[in-house]
């Protein structure tokens, strides 16, 4: 488990009342110069080998490894020792929840972190004779841990430094009290306040978790635990492995309310449990038949899941949304749960917080199905001449934008064009939910209820993707060899070749695209943006109503990310995140 | 309109052409109607002998007591902690236990929600003890049943995928190739593409891509060699790269079908194990030489350190011409270690045989910074 301490030193008692000694005791026991808040996880990984039993809890510094896990505190009370002799006084290192372990060594607040780079030298634990890697620990308990008199000699005129490792979360100070004959004459206290750090992950519409592996290889090596309405895979399971700055990552997968009473219905009556000819393929829930709540409970569920770990009592909590997941994350803040106070970062990318044009896409289907009869009962046809044939076909009256509907949602798109992304169906409701004149989007989007996010316990975040024309769901590669490059897809220009597809009917593309203020057409530029987001639309902290803390937007203007591709910048998520949450990343 | 007029035309003729299935909603309404967004519709009681004996056979204590409260509430108006408790209790239980209470609550309990929640649960157990045997052909002689519906099956085909292990992916193998409905067969493919993703426990699972180079050598079916190529990518074994180069290098009318899926599936690979595969075929072709793209673009898409020092060095010693590829490389970086890279290669103590190869990636990096801006 992933924790922090903050290391702000208060001296209780006049007599080392020093702030120069405070601040600089705080300094060393930092792993992060020039941070105010020193940093100690819970050191419940595995670096013994044996899952089952977590490394604070085996006695011993577990390797070489388990070393990156501790931190070391420099004691600089040499003052204090030459005042009270350790002959005489007693020096009992206490805490309420016994939350932190430590192990004696000869560094000094110089060298406080000789410990990473000399493992192999003796110096350490019991008898200040260990190496570092398998030195013994101590559990410093509420009842208290007397100081080794030989270490306080030791460290006389110099201070000295032990190293901690956390062992679970904990709110109360480290104490050092100074005792003759079983009565406090001193007394230390540094304010502690332990707390996991998770990051969850959500994903966007017609997808799942796996969007996250790049940025999940990159920057956690791989390691995240899928949470699943409201629980992990295998109940019990261990938290994923901590990052070289304390954070955990958790993925949410949607869907959880997909098929209960309260999903809604698509169109064609289209829902997850829905299948045709067209895709026949079984539907896997993610979230694309619920509402912005739903979505949003899914957000709380996973979080209440996550804190009924003892381990993660406090946790603090940063949400990173791509697309919808932007959204939804969103709805959760703005809305009443308890849960709320832990969370203490949001940032989406590529979110449709404003919607998107090309969710009216929607509205126009619902308005011109897919078939079309007149008064009599006759439906309604057009003539389309096949090449190589004098003789045209009768097809249905809308069967042009209709075709863009089947062929998105195929197999074939998949084979013939999008390589291994899944078919989009456009019948799914959540298409309609995310067109910028949805109810859905403007209820989001109302100032009192914009108003409802945290305002100082969150710091607010956006990266933004410009330059890619409305439309366009896959630029041209990946370009390798000639003949096999992907052609660039757009819904308003179709596919020539290699595989013929049509684009969207010019009504249904004004339609989509609308007018501007004073009525002239909108093109497939005036949206630029991730070829499905417009870059305006992808901010949430200028909507009227928003007070919180932001960092400035990061824009990528290069025109080279669509979409469905931005999960896996994660120079760019870092970058931000950085800002969002600057003691989170190295 | 010319344009348009090609694109209806073409776009007819492709149709008509291959029996396309973009028609298939060609005919009348009121056939339509049930053809598409049929709901499915789950047995009410159990028909087939297999389903009879499952459900027949002794509840466990969980369930029981469930089912004894008489007043049962529904799933998703419990509490998450409700939830949990209900599924934790269940998944302690043995693999074919879990699998009886995921049919019971789809079937008994009509709950799709507790039915997922089970079913996520049967994943890990699957994943977590994949050396019990007797599970797979319970498993399997449910997939196999037809009496069974379409979604059913369609979801166990889904618990297989996420669990992730040889034995679940040899099941979705077979499901894939032997299942006679088409559907299934390409819910199966789309479960085995998963197989590469990311188990979230730090490896990659090379374990799996033996059975998944065997689809990829046997399987002649499009949707099959695509998801097979994506898994065999992303789980990224030499022996798995190694074929899926040969695939993508191979011309000829033939084997197109393979090649697109191995060249768009080459971009997707993450493990390391993978860079000295990529790194011989790169020092060992010209940079602008099929295999030298090919190798050098699949490098430069890697998160990992030794994939971006594989390159860097490549680019220290290769001639001028790699210069025209490196600076595309460079702007679509999204990888720090790749960036730290590029960077680290502006210093001059680090020696390039072309100095336009260090130039062209200075061009990209400036390319890269003007791509980001900052608003206010």
């Amino acid at each position: 488990l992933i924790a922090w301490l903050s290391l702000l030193v208060a001296f209780s008692k006049s007599l080392f009342s020093s702030r120069c000694r405070a601040l600089r005791l705080e300094e060393k026991a930092c792993r992060q110069p020039g941070s105010s808040l020193g940093i100690i996880w819970i050191n419940d990984d595995n670096d013994n080998g044996d899952v089952t039993k977590p490394d604070y809890s085996t006695g011993v510094v577990n390797g070489q490894n388990d070393l990156k896990d501790f931190f070391p505190l420099a004691l600089m009370i040499n003052s204090l020792v030459s005042a009270l002799p350790p002959g005489q006084y007693s020096y009992v290192l206490k805490q309420a929840d016994g939350a932190l372990n430590f192990t004696y060594s000869t560094l000094t607040a110089n060298s406080a972190y000789g410990y990473l780079t000399s493992q192999t030298s003796t110096g350490y634990g019991a008898g200040l004779s260990q190496p570092a890697a398998s030195a013994t620990v101590t559990q410093i308990t509420a009842a208290g841990v007397t100081l080794d008199s030989a270490f306080l000699k030791q460290i006389q005129g110099q201070g000295g430094v032990i190293l901690v490792e956390g062992r679970t979360p904990s709110v109360q100070p480290l104490v050092l009290s100074v005792e003759q004959n079983g009565v406090e004459v001193a007394e230390l206290s540094l304010p502690l306040s332990l707390s996991a750090r998770i990051l969850l992950l959500l994903h966007g519409m017609n997808s799942d978790t796996s969007t996250w592996d790049t940025f999940v290889n990159s920057a956690f090596s791989g390691s995240s635990t899928v949470v699943f309405q409201g629980n992990t895979q295998v109940p019990n399971a261990l938290p994923p492995a901590i990052s070289s700055t304390g954070v955990r990552c958790y993925r949410l997968q949607f869907g959880a309310y997909d098929d209960d009473s309260s999903a809604r219905t698509g169109l064609e009556g289209w829902t997850v449990n829905s299948t045709d000819p067209v895709s026949p393929i079984r539907q896997v829930p993610c979230g694309d038949y619920e509402d912005f709540g739903h979505l949003g409970q899914e957000i709380d569920d996973a979080i209440s899941f996550l804190l009924t770990n003892p381990q993660f009592k406090n946790a603090q909590i940063v949400l990173l949304g791509h697309s919808r997941g932007g959204i939804a994350a969103r709805s959760f803040l703005q809305g009443s749960s308890a849960n709320k106070s832990n969370v203490i970062g949001l940032l989406t990318t590529g979110s449709p917080q404003e919607g998107s044009p090309l969710g009216t896409i929607y509205q126009w289907l619902t308005a011109n199905p897919r078939h079309v009869f007149d008064s009599n009962g006759n439906e309604l046809t057009v003539p389309v001449i096949v090449p190589g044939s004098d003789v045209p076909v009768t097809e249905p009256v809308n069967w042009q934008d209709w075709s863009v509907v089947d062929w998105l949602r195929s197999a074939d798109a998949v084979l013939g064009t999008f390589g291994s992304k899944p078919p989009l169906d456009v019948r799914r409701p959540v298409i309609g939910e995310l067109a910028n004149s949805s109810t859905d989007i403007s209820g989001l989007n109302a100032t009192s209820v914009v108003s409802n996010l945290p305002i100082n316990s969150i710091t607010y975040g956006e990266i933004v993707y410009d330059e890619v024309p409305l439309g366009i769901l896959q630029l041209q590669g990946p370009g390798i060899l000639a003949g096999v490059t992907d052609p660039q897809y757009s819904v308003f220009e179709g596919i020539l070749s290699p595989l013929i597809v049509s684009p969207l009917t010019d009504p249904a593309r004004t339609f989509i695209l609308g007018t501007n203020a004073s009525g002239t057409a909108n093109t497939v530029t005036t949206w630029r943006g991730d070829g499905l987001v417009p870059a305006s639309y992808q901010l949430f902290t200028t909507l009227p109503g928003f007070s919180g803390t932001r960092v400035n937007p990061l824009a990528n203007v290069g025109g080279i990310v669509v979409h469905t591709d931005e999960p896996k910048q994660t120079t760019d998520l870092l970058t931000q995140l950085k800002k969002v949450v600057p003691t989170w990343l190295p | 309109m010319k344009k348009k007029s090609i694109l209806i035309i073409g776009f007819a003729l492709v149709s008509l052409a291959a029996g396309t299935i973009l028609f298939v909603d060609r005919k009348s309404p009121q056939t339509s109607e049930l053809s598409v967004g049929v709901q499915e519709q789950r047995p009410a009681v159990v028909s087939s002998p297999a389903q009879s004996q499952t459900v027949a056979a002794p509840l466990q204590p969980t369930i029981a007591a469930e089912v004894s409260t008489g007043i049962q509430r529904r799933f998703e108006g419990m509490s998450v902690q409700e939830r949990n408790q209900i599924v934790d209790e269940i998944a302690k239980q043995g693999p074919i236990a879990i699998f009886q209470a995921w049919i019971k609550a789809g079937r008994v309990d009509r709950e799709p929600m507790k039915q997922r929640s089970i079913g996520f649960a049967l994943s890990g157990t699957l994943r977590e003890q994949s050396t019990n045997a007797a599970i797979f052909p319970e498993l399997q002689k449910f997939i196999t049943d037809s009496s069974n519906s379409f979604n059913e099956r369609g979801d166990l085909l889904h618990v297989l995928g996420e669990a992730k292990t040889k034995e679940s992916l040899d099941l979705l193998i077979q499901a894939a190739t032997t299942l006679p409905e088409k559907g299934l067969k390409m819910t199966a493919a789309r479960e085995i593409n998963s197989a590469g993703d990311l188990w979230g426990d730090g490896t990659f699972h090379e374990e799996l891509s033996p059975a998944l180079e065997r689809v990829w050598r046997e399987s002649e079916e499009p949707y099959l060699l695509n998801s097979a190529a994506v898994a065999i990518a992303k789980v990224g074994a030499p022996s798995g790269i190694q074929l899926l180069l040969s695939s993508a290098l191979t011309g000829g009318l033939q084997a197109d079908v393979r090649q697109k899926a191995a060249q768009r599936a080459l971009q997707d690979v993450l493990n390391p194990d993978a860079v000295p595969v990529l790194t011989e075929l790169l020092v060992n072709n010209a940079p602008t030489s099929m295999p030298g793209k090919l190798a050098s673009s699949i490098l430069a898409g890697m998160s990992a350190p030794s994939a971006a020092h594989s390159l860097i060095s490549w680019l220290q010693t290769a001639d001028a011409s790699a210069a025209s590829l490196v600076g595309n490389y460079v702007v679509q970086t999204h990888s720090p270690a790749m960036l730290r890279a590029f960077q680290s290669a502006l210093d001059p103590s680090m020696r390039f045989s072309s100095e336009e190869n260090r130039e062209a990636i200075r061009a990209g990096l400036a390319q890269y910074n003007a791509d980001r801006k900052f608003g206010k």
